[in-house]
């Protein structure tokens, strides 16, 4: 399934089940605070896309949606399966360990799970098959990126979270890893991304959250917030958002 | 429980992996081996006898092995942190105990076979070499065998293994792997020197007395190997000397200082991690 | 890419078993008792043996004539054997045996129960059937029976306690075990008890000399003039009288046949070159005064040697019967004074079974080509006192055949093959005596003979300058300088102390596979290589914590001893003395940690020597400077007053 259109044409969530639930989330470094009373829920099923400057959390927010970081207030549930692996993870820079081939990456992974991964498939679905006897330091930056999305779903988590997956790649690349998030969501899983390709979040994310000065400045899908705010695209959602001095309370359009 | 058990081996097999496709580790194995084959024949103690080697490489040993700990044992957990992939771990539920025990049971090994392959040659060396000077006389190898050798390489590599603990836990502590190999340099220093420094000073000072004197050399693990060796080995051919050290204590010490440091290193891994 | 490792079986299961094993294996290794399998006896011809001197090997007819022990120790590659129980039983309280070869693992004697033994008048052991050996804990000891050999009484093991009683019964004694007779203090000749020898053998043999110069005092009855025969006259003096020769030539050879005094102060008794010149054939003859030439050209006598004996009977034979200048045969007592034998293509004197003799003042000139003649003094059998006497070129300056208790002092020896050469003779004294340019060397021991004192003497310029051998002796306050090896120190159990040696190649050398002699307060000075050693286990030079001074040792001093070993066979310690540069090599850190742990367990090392206590200064400071003078001038810038000289 490929996207064809520039606008972001898939149906909009129903109720699916949500899978990560954040409640009043609040993380503080002694006297700075980096996110305050985030409220959030993360579907099945969906893209959800975090976007904001940078500096303003984000990749904090995705440390404590994965449960590698104390929130100073508030909490974060887990409210899918029980499954071993509840959240996969693609780093902002994977780097995996030199000396393995791709294959023996992957298969080192998928045995740190008891249930048994087919790593044939995966590396089919992330078209890294054909190179799968290649040692990792010898892939290109964008198959390097890929790899890390392989090894993400590794054991069919229901939420995985990507950090920034189309940045440093070629357009093609870029769209190719986005491209992926769609299909996982297809499949069910719950997908979190965050990114600074507008373009992309636009064309594939189901709902989007804008991050700005420790709080959710927008939220929901891309044709919504352009219409709330009276624009074409995100660009201007982004700067609309932005260009405000004093934040508004949190204006969340309800579907 | 048997996930754990599994994790562990895929984790175990993995650092065995990487070590067996780093070329440096065979350079550093034949080095090794090269240098205690050197020390033996240069100390004329290869054509004597097991015991005299023993004494011959002791010294050498204690400054060998702290050098071949850090080598090996120095970016054990750091390579994995700046590379982002301590996260990724963690989304595979490794618990942080199993993580470092398995990496250090890899090192372990490695450590162990670079400083095994090396004393085997030796012991090698030395059962071939050795033999009486004339054969005018009737001879014999005294209480002089291979099994006391043997104890000194049993002794060895307990001693290797406790400094590698040591070094892992100084590896975890460190954000990069230059200061983990600073770190680590300055631990095994600190532990080497200020152990028979301390001891020294103890004594002159008189917080050690003569009766602590046996523990308190099993508390520093450089002293600790020097006891056992000089106790188990070496005595056993002198005029029923002994009292150079509590092989038990020793040995024990040892293991302590082993338990521990992965406990720590266990401990700063999951906080850091989280 | 490296070794696969998909050989490596999957189940964690057999990780894990294997780990184990080797946690068992580590284990074990020190569970296991270190301790080998008692080893078996050896022939007692394989041990490295101490105990006796070769020369009473002789007189014993088999070996069971003297109870064995052999000795394994913890520490020591070589089976040690002992003469005699009670050697052993010294041994094992020794703490220098003790540091050199460890413990003993186990200790075998040879069991007299079942062999018939019987003691003879003598009370020497006789046999019937071989000895087996035993443990020695599992025999008992006689001791204090008439059972002895050449040596002194001895304990007899038996295996048997029945037939140990038995033993009492007939022949005295009792019985002990063998912790009792462990208990026991032992007394066993040591080097020790040489060096408190040579005062008192120095008294006896002044006494000797004393006694013998009486003879010169007999009356005058007959002068004879150079127009007379000598030979009459002498046939025809009475007993206990001095037969005087006017100044000239008288013919020889003559023989002496009773004990009168022939002096002849100028005067000249020339042989026709065959055969001896005088012939002393009875007790207390003394010649006086006279120059002797024409001596015959025989060396030895072949036709005395019978060739089936062995070696040493032959040369017993062959050697006593040469011609010489004075031959004195049977003839105890004989005093030779202020006699010259310019030339002798023989022997200068030969003394046969002539006990108590004395030579004083007398000069002997061999021929240039040592081969061509034989010995100054030929002492065959006999004690005898040589002194104050001259011996240039010819073979060897004195020889010395099974004659204990000789003393040969305050000579001088030029150009010999070898100024002194002992065989089979123990006990005896060589003192302040002078060696220059001898082609072989100065003093040589052989055979293995016990306690002989070598002591006081100067030796330069000569390749072995002091050749030792055997046990139980003392070689002190000697001088070697500029000669291939200075003094050999191969005898076993004997004391080597005060010694100085200066500018040699070696300024000692030792050979013995027993490391059992102590080495101490010798100074060592511009050798090219202070010491040297042969295989065989690490010698500690050394007598407590008093050790040696070597000529470019070096380190911090407390009390005049360097708180660092000095090795002189270790190749950087060795030339420390020849070059400042060595010591910054010496100093480091590798060298030093290994030297610190090099003394330990020296009795399984090979060929090398330390000094763990090196003194700052020369022990001698006169022997030193009389080192110095004969380095500088020569052997006559040397003066004879080194044995009184208290260089402690």
């Amino acid at each position: 399934m490929s996207k064809q259109q520039s606008t972001n044409t898939r149906p909009a969530a129903t109720s699916q089940e949500a899978v990560l639930r954040a409640t009043d989330l609040t993380k503080q470094y002694s006297e700075l605070t980096v996110l305050d009373s985030i409220d959030l829920t993360v579907h099945a099923g969906s893209v959800t896309a975090l976007i904001g400057p940078n500096g303003t959390g984000k990749t904090t927010l995705l440390r404590l949606l994965l449960g590698h970081l104390e929130p100073t207030a508030g909490n974060v549930e887990y409210a899918g399966p029980a499954v071993e692996r509840p959240i996969g993870y693609l780093p902002q820079q994977p780097a995996f360990r030199p000396h393995f081939t791709v294959e023996e990456t992957i298969s080192f992974y998928a045995s740190l799970l008891e249930t048994p991964t087919d790593t044939k498939e995966l590396l089919t679905q992330v078209d890294l098959y054909d190179v799968r006897n290649r040692p990792v330091e010898a892939l290109s930056g964008g198959m390097t990126r890929l790899l890390g999305i392989a090894q993400s779903v590794v054991g069919n988590p229901p939420a995985v979270i990507f950090d920034e997956p189309a940045s440093g790649l070629d357009p093609t690349m870029g769209t190719k890893a986005f491209e992926i998030t769609a299909q996982l969501a297809e499949r069910g899983t719950a997908v979190i991304v965050s990114s600074h390709d507008l373009a992309l979040v636009e064309r594939y994310a189901d709902t989007v959250i804008l991050l700005h000065d420790k709080q959710i400045a927008a939220q929901g899908p891309p044709q919504q917030l352009c219409q709330t705010h009276s624009v074409a695209d995100l660009w201007e959602v982004y700067d609309a958002v932005t260009a405000t001095e004093t934040p508004q309370t949190n204006t969340e359009v309800t579907q | 429980m048997s996930t754990i058990v599994s994790t562990f081996f895929a984790l175990f097999k993995r650092e065995l992996k990487t070590a067996m496709r780093t070329r440096v580790y065979y350079l550093i194995t034949v080095g090794v081996i090269g240098l205690l084959l050197a020390l033996t024949a240069g100390g004329g103690g290869a054509a004597t006898g097991y015991v005299p080697t023993v004494v011959d490489l002791l010294l050498p040993l204690e400054v060998l092995v702290p050098v071949l700990a850090i080598a090996i044992g120095y970016r054990s957990v750091v390579s994995d942190l700046e590379r982002g992939e301590l996260a990724v771990l963690k989304t595979y539920d490794v618990p942080s105990s199993v993580y470092v025990f398995a990496i250090y049971a890899g090192r372990a090994v490695v450590l162990s076979v670079i400083l095994g392959s090396g004393l085997l040659a030796t012991l090698l060396l030395v059962s071939f070499s050795s033999g009486p000077d004339t054969s005018i006389f009737a001879t014999h190898t005294g209480l002089d065998s291979p099994l006391l050798f043997a104890r000194f390489i049993v002794l060895t590599l307990v001693f290797a293994l406790a400094l590698l603990a040591i070094v892992l836990l100084m590896s975890v502590a460190a954000q990069s792997t230059l200061t983990a190999i600073a770190l680590a340099v300055g631990a095994v220093v600190l532990v080497v020197v200020a152990g028979d420094a301390a001891i020294i000073l103890g004594l002159t000072d008189g917080w050690i007395a003569e009766a602590d004197l046996l523990n308190a050399l099993a508390i520093a693990p450089n002293s600790a190997y020097r006891g056992a060796v000089f106790e188990t080995v070496i005595a056993v051919t002198a005029a029923s000397e002994s009292g150079y050290g509590s092989p038990i204590t020793s040995v024990a010490g040892l293991f302590a200082w082993t338990i521990f440091s992965l406990i720590s290193a266990t401990l700063i891994l999951h906080r850091r991690t989280v | 890419m490296g070794i696969e490792l998909s050989w490596l079986p999957r189940g964690p299961r057999t990780l894990v078993i294997g780990f184990l094993l080797v946690c068992l294996l580590s284990v074990g290794v020190f569970v296991v008792s270190a301790d080998s399998a008692v080893p078996d006896p050896v022939p007692f011809e394989d041990t490295r043996s101490i105990g006796f001197a070769s020369e009473v090997h002789e007189e014993i007819d088999s070996q069971e004539s003297v109870p064995r022990t052999q000795v394994f120790y913890s520490q020591y590659q070589y089976v040690i054997g002992y003469y005699g129980i009670e050697t052993a039983a010294a041994s094992f309280d020794d703490p220098a045996r003790e540091q050199q070869f460890g413990y003993p693992i186990v200790t075998y004697v040879s069991d007299y129960a079942d062999t018939g033994i019987e003691l003879t008048a003598e009370g020497y052991i006789e046999t019937d059937r071989r000895t087996e050996w035993v443990f020695a804990q599992d025999a008992v000891y006689v001791v204090d029976s008439d059972a002895r050999t050449p040596a002194g009484s001895v304990a007899i093991p038996f295996a048997d306690q029945e037939q140990a009683t038995e033993f009492t019964d007939t022949y005295g004694g009792e019985v002990v075990s063998w912790d009792a007779f462990t208990a026991q203090s032992h007394d066993v000749d040591d080097a020790s008890l040489v060096r408190d020898r040579v005062d008192s053998q120095g008294d006896t043999a002044d006494e000797r000399v004393t006694d013998r110069l009486q003879l010169l005092d007999r009356p005058a009855e007959i002068t004879v003039s150079p127009d007379d025969d000598l030979q009459t006259a002498l046939d025809t003096a009475t007993a206990e009288t001095t037969v005087v020769l006017d100044p000239g030539t008288y013919e020889g050879p003559i023989n002496i046949n009773k004990s009168v005094t022939l002096r002849g102060h100028g005067a000249t008794v020339e042989g026709d070159e065959n055969g001896s010149v005088i012939n002393i054939n009875a007790a207390d003859v003394a010649v006086d005064g006279i120059t002797v030439t024409g001596v015959g050209d025989r060396t030895r006598n072949p036709d005395v040697v019978t060739g089936d004996d062995d070696w040493d009977t032959n040369i017993e034979l062959g050697y006593g019967h040469g011609d010489a200048a004075i031959a004195a045969v049977d003839a105890p007592g004989t005093l030779v004074t202020n006699v010259t034998v310019p030339h002798t293509d023989a022997n200068g004197i030969l003394l046969r079974d002539s006990n108590n003799s004395a030579v004083h003042n007398v000069a002997v000139t061999g021929t240039e080509v040592w081969r061509d003649s034989f010995m100054g003094v030929m002492i065959m059998r006999s004690s005898a006192v040589v002194e104050d006497s001259q011996f240039t070129a010819g073979r060897d300056g004195i020889y010395l055949h099974r004659s204990p208790e000789t003393v040969i002092r305050n000579n001088d020896f030029r150009a010999n093959r070898y100024g002194v050469h002992l065989m089979h003779t123990s006990d005896a004294m060589i003192a302040d005596n002078t060696f220059a340019d001898q082609e072989y060397g100065g003093v040589t021991i052989m055979t293995s003979p016990s306690r002989n004192a070598i002591v006081g003497n100067i030796v330069t310029n000569t390749s072995n300058g002091i050749s030792t051998s055997g046990s139980y002796s003392y070689i002190a306050h000697n001088v070697a300088v500029d000669t291939r090896v200075g003094i050999t120190t191969s005898a076993v159990s004997s004391l080597y102390e005060h010694n100085v040696v200066r500018d040699n190649e070696y300024g000692m050398r030792t050979g013995s596979v027993l490391a059992t002699s102590t080495i101490h307060s010798n100074d060592f000075v511009g050798n090219d290589q202070h010491a040297g050693s042969s295989a065989g286990p690490l010698r500690i030079w050394a007598d407590g914590t008093q050790g040696n001074y070597w000529e470019g040792a070096y380190g911090d001093a407390t009390d005049g001893t360097y708180d660092r070993a000095y090795s002189p066979t270790d190749p950087v310690d060795g030339q420390l003395h020849r070059s400042t540069a060595r010591t910054t090599v010496a100093e480091s850190p590798v060298t030093v940690g290994l030297r610190a742990l090099q003394g330990s367990t020296p009795g399984l090392r090979s060929g090398s020597i330390l000094d763990p206590y090196p003194q700052t200064e020369p022990q001698n400071p006169q022997l030193y400077e009389i080192a110095e003078a004969v380095s500088e001038h020569g052997i006559d810038a040397a003066t004879h007053n080194t044995t009184d000289s208290t260089d402690e």
